[in-house]
């Protein structure tokens, strides 16, 4: 298994060489501007990057197949570990996770009821109406 | 392993059975989704009648609600209940409307914390209204309240109770006991601090029982208007870009306000005024538009308001010098001045060149000189607020604020059951089939001024009176949903339920040209430059502060304004959820709510209620109420202004004219209720 993996990447080195010499070819070759010479140049590059392209996807299904392989024969320690989703950065106004989920501004009541006013399920905190509008977290709510 | 064998195959067998069982319970059950895209009975129908380009799929209904917000659901499910065959259109799910964001509460005249007569709610409201208000419609309302709120209680709304287990009510700005006399009142029932969402997702939960069908994310171009009859409704769906025409006798319109067309507004950025620009569009009249509700401090650029909170624990307001410049407009009340007042100065300050930010055009609300534990305990949560609203650390940096509005009392003419009327030679005249609730609505229950906890009631009562209203000058027409009655009831309906009336082939193309004209506009401003040239020439001129030049000044540039949308240019020229489309739609909408405004607002001479001029300070009525009437000339209908403004719009020049029409001074029963003369408002 390792000869194969190492037989692989020495045939996708050897064929990257061969694209950078056709790139190279063809760079020139526009430079000069002889766009039929340049056509069977351009040909080769085109096979020659497709067969890397192909040998890149077998690659790619190669180490794909030697994954699940793995999981088939007793990979236990693989499955244990989630596929992580990647994180976007952290915003102005994220809160770091670390930090608790909500910071509790107003604290519930015993039993929700409110030990001046005896409101049941009434809004938390200081009474909404005490400056003459509906304030909550100092903003007015207009209703 | 035996025994566990054993269960493990009783148990696969028994669910091998439930599948096997499972299509024949399907088909016993009754139950329908609550949602479905072409109507009951798949009876939708296909034509070509306006354009081979744009097929128009024709819907029948019994009446067609426009808007799924407070009003919107209980005028649809209060029609279903009745038993029509209701349509509901909305542009948002019903629980996106804007009615979620109205924590506050509900006035209503239970008597739950002190004794309480809904006569003393009706003498408030009118009194609130600045006697622009019509007395038979608040009449309705302040009556009907007690019962609106018990209804939504058995509906599963869960507001907050007292020791004994009835509705807590706490007090609210406005209300008063025995005609004023009395001191505070307690009406407000409240849900915790979320008493919209609750409503909202009550009526919702409540609508889904009865078979109204939803068509969500449908936007509503046009009314069908035949003859000064309303028949119905065009829409375009945004998912799949059909246009659909929703065919009915009665039209309920229940869209909202238009907040949007001011830069700083607390309103979702769907609060665009469509039901108002259809009316109008439809060569029917819009009512007292020039009212607008302002409140001092709303943080700029998020549209949040500041409580007066803040500067009644000592909050100040500064300009760009750093200068505490209420000091010169109030001497002795300073920052605590009245909300109008406080307005007024920061938008001198402003027009004077002494705002801040790269614009100046705000001003800042100083904090950080009070001690932060004063704030914390006093002001619980207001840190959190300025820095997710405003960005800024509240003990080290002031806010940005502006005066912001919040509330329209201005909508569609109605009276108080609901029905849209017109004026013609003086008189009201009903429109047939068309009917409005809700903030699109102008029953004139909110006259010149709002209190507040009022409009939540508005919704509920409005809602169900043109649902009840519509009851009961028709049949429902029972051969669309026939498995609702017997046969005897079937058989009866079938014989005297009412047919629609034809309707042209093609009606709503004038609304499906346009729309094609704007799908591939090609001009050179964007509509996002437009809009926001409106809303800034709208807050810089039609604003708190208004005088004669500066709301010309205003009227001009509007008008250019509209005349910069022949100019516009959209970059999305596909029909599958185009809301490039859309928004330019909303835009067409809020240019005319707009122009309505500022033309009213300069016509007005006068300083009523949120209507606030520099030029004329005071009150205009037929007598002059601050003095004793004896010995008074009554002033006739054309020199003074306690009238509603009627207002009309050409769609294509943009050119608006007026006409103003009388205020209902009678209430609904003169025994029950006896009407409140005008006075002098003072609190």
């Amino acid at each position: 298994m390792m000869t194969r993996a190492s037989s692989f990447s020495i045939v996708k080195t050897f064929l990257s060489c061969v694209i950078f010499c056709c790139d190279k070819g063809k760079a020139h070759n526009r430079l000069v501007q002889h766009p039929r010479k340049m056509s069977l140049l351009h040909v080769c590059c085109t096979t020659v990057r497709g067969f890397v392209k192909k040998g890149l996807f077998l690659e790619s299904t190669y180490t794909a197949c030697h994954r699940t392989a793995g999981y088939a024969s007793g990979g236990v320690a693989k499955d244990k570990e989630p596929l992580k989703k990647a994180k976007t950065p952290q915003g102005r106004f994220d809160m770091d996770e670390t930090e608790s989920k909500s910071k509790v501004v107003f604290e519930r009541f015993p039993d929700d009821v409110n030990p001046e006013t005896k409101e049941k399920g009434g809004p938390r905190g200081p009474d909404p109406t005490r400056y003459g509008d509906w304030e909550r977290k100092g903003r007015c709510i207009d209703f | 392993i035996t025994d566990v064998a054993l269960l493990m195959f009783l148990t696969n067998k028994n669910t091998f059975c439930c599948f096997i069982q499972l299509p024949a319970v399907c088909q016993a059950s009754n139950r329908k989704l609550h949602f479905s895209i072409y109507g009951k009975k798949g009876d939708a129908k296909v034509s070509d009648g306006i354009s081979t380009q744009y097929p128009v799929v024709d819907h029948e209904f019994d009446a067609v609600v426009v808007g799924a917000g407070g009003a919107g659901l209980r005028a649809a499910f209060g029609l279903s209940e009745a038993g029509f065959n209701t349509a509901c259109v909305t542009k948002l799910f019903p629980t996106r409307s804007h009615t979620v964001a109205a924590q506050g509460g509900i006035n209503a005249a239970l008597g739950n914390m002190e004794e309480d007569d809904w006569r003393w709610h009706f003498y408030d409201t009118v009194k609130g209204s600045d006697w622009l208000g019509d007395q038979d419609a608040i009449h309705y309302m302040t009556e009907q309240a007690p019962a609106a709120v018990v209804e939504l209680e058995n509906f599963g709304m869960p507001f907050s109770r007292t020791e004994e287990g009835r509705i807590y009510q706490r007090a609210f700005g406005g209300q008063s006991l025995k005609f004023g006399k009395g001191g505070q009142a307690h009406r407000c029932c409240c849900v915790a601090d979320r008493t919209g969402h609750s409503l909202l997702h009550t009526l919702y939960g409540r609508s889904l029982r009865y078979d109204t069908s939803y068509f969500v994310e449908y936007f509503a171009l046009d009314l069908l208007m035949e003859d000064g009859e309303c028949k119905g409704v065009i829409a375009l769906c945004m998912e799949d870009g059909s246009i659909h025409r929703f065919r009915a006798k009665n039209t309920v319109i229940a869209t909202g306000g238009y907040g949007r067309t001011f830069f700083s507004c607390t309103s979702a950025h769907t609060s665009t005024g469509d039901g108002n620009a259809m009316v109008t569009r439809a060569g029917l009249p819009c009512q007292d538009l020039e009212f607008v509700q302002f409140h001092p401090t709303g943080i700029y650029g998020a549209g949040c308001l500041i409580t007066e909170g803040c500067r009644g624990e000592g909050g100040i307001l500064i300009n760009s010098e750093g200068e505490r410049f209420m000091e010169r407009y109030a001497p002795n009340a300073k920052d605590l001045a009245s909300r109008d007042v406080v307005s007024r100065s920061m938008t001198i300050e402003i027009r004077e060149g002494r705002g801040v930010g790269p614009v100046k055009d705000h001003v800042y609300l100083q904090l950080h000189h009070l001690p932060p534990q004063q704030l914390a305990t006093r002001l619980p949560g207001i840190s959190e607020t300025a820095m997710i609203f405003a960005g800024v650390d509240v003990t080290k940096e002031p806010i940005p604020v502006l005066p912001t509005v919040h509330y329209n009392m201005g909508g569609i003419p109605t009276n108080y059951k609901g029905q849209a009327i017109t004026h013609e030679n003086g008189e009201d005249m009903v429109v047939p089939g068309l009917y409005a609730c809700g903030e699109a609505g102008c029953a004139s229950v909110h006259g010149a001024n709002r209190l507040g906890a009022n409009s939540l009631l508005d919704l509920v009562v409005f809602g169900r009176a043109c649902a009840l209203t519509i009851a009961e000058t028709n049949t429902p027409d029972t051969r669309h949903n026939p498995e609702n009655c017997d046969l005897f009831i079937y058989l009866s309906f079938f014989l005297i339920g009412e047919k629609l009336s034809p309707l042209k082939p093609n009606a709503g193309e004038a609304s499906v040209a346009n729309l094609d004209k704007i799908r591939f506009a090609n001009g050179s401003t964007r509509t996002s430059e437009i809009r926001l040239n409106m809303q800034k020439t709208m807050q810089n001129h039609a604003a708190v502060f208004r005088t004669g030049d500066v709301l010309k000044e205003g009227c001009e540039k509007m008008d250019s304004v509209y005349k910069s949308m022949d100019d516009i240019k959209t970059f999305d020229r596909g029909i599958v959820w185009n809301t490039d489309l859309v928004e330019t739609l909303e835009l067409q909408n809020l240019m005319l709510n707009a122009v309505q405004t500022i033309v009213s607002a300069e016509a007005r001479k006068e300083s009523r209620g949120a209507h606030a001029r520099e030029d004329f300070k005071d009150r205009e009525d037929e007598y002059d109420y601050s003095k004793p009437l004896q010995g008074q000339v009554k002033k006739p209908f054309e020199q003074h202004w306690r009238k509603h403004t009627m207002s009309y719009v050409d769609p294509k020049t943009g050119k608006v004219t007026l006409e103003y029409r009388r205020v209902i001074d009678s209430s609904l029963n003169a025994d029950d209720c006896a009407a409140i003369p005008p006075a002098i408002r003072s609190y």
